[in-house]
């Protein structure tokens, strides 16, 4: 395994675990492990949304130095640790990241637009007009991404 | 002007282990990974113009002794 699939698998279970603490702190449904999780969006105070977005960005700077920091530590004796299959690779899982991105962009900004002209949510629990709605949206698309990036990652050095 | 498919393969492996060299030493003189080098075997992953021409140096060979197009 080289530096960079390491790095990839790593920084995947850390990017689903981020995903994972968004959905559990803005979103209700199903009880897992005494957490909530599901399709039905919780309003929350300004000051809890901030503690959120900060709390998720802090995470993920800390965990993906910690990766990088180690993965590179880890492959620091090697006479090559990145070379062109593995920047194709990157340059791939980029493109699936943007695919994701402007994917879930337009279906929300679609979903707005059609709620907005029903006059009621068109997918019933999923409101992105409020202050929750709108940093839940902005978040999952941004964390999503990542996610999407890391698979297409993992997926691409088991594939190639 | 017609395009036709094809698919490029290599002699790598057999070359390779005439000289009885490991994956991680014809990496390490080509500038590439040992994993790259594996995938390149397998045919797996059409390496570039760049590289192809390191891999047949490297084996003191013409490119067309290493890589074949059918």
């Amino acid at each position: 395994m080289t530096e960079s699939e390491r790095y990839a698998w790593l920084s995947l279970l850390a990017w689903i675990g981020i995903m994972l603490f968004l959905m559990t702190r803005f979103t209700t449904g199903y009880e897992i492990m005494g957490n909530s999780i599901g399709f039905t969006i919780v309003e929350q105070s300004a000051g809890r949304l901030l503690g959120i977005y900060l709390g998720v960005m802090i995470f993920a700077i800390i965990a993906e130095g910690i990766i990088a920091g180690t993965t590179a530590a880890l492959g620091a004796g090697k006479a090559v640790g990145k070379d062109e299959r593995d920047l194709m690779i990157s340059r791939r899982a980029s493109l699936a990241s943007y695919g994701f991105m402007a994917l879930a962009l337009n279906l929300i900004v679609f979903h707005v637009l059609a709620s907005a002209t029903y006059g009621q949510p068109v997918i019933a629990g999923l409101d992105f007009t409020s202050s929750t709605g709108i940093a839940f949206a902005i978040l999952f698309v941004l964390v999503g991404a990542e996610v999407v990036n890391r698979a297409a990652l993992v997926w691409n050095y088991r594939r190639t | 002007m017609t395009t036709r498919k094809g698919k490029v393969s290599n002699r790598i492996r057999e070359l390779r282990t005439l000289r009885r060299w490991s994956q991680g030493e014809l990496a390490d003189a080509v500038g590439a990974t040992r994993q790259t080098i594996n995938a390149i075997e397998q045919e797996k992953y059409a390496p570039s113009l760049e590289l192809a021409f390191r891999i047949a140096r490297s084996f003191d060979l013409g490119f067309e002794e290493v890589w074949q197009f059918s």
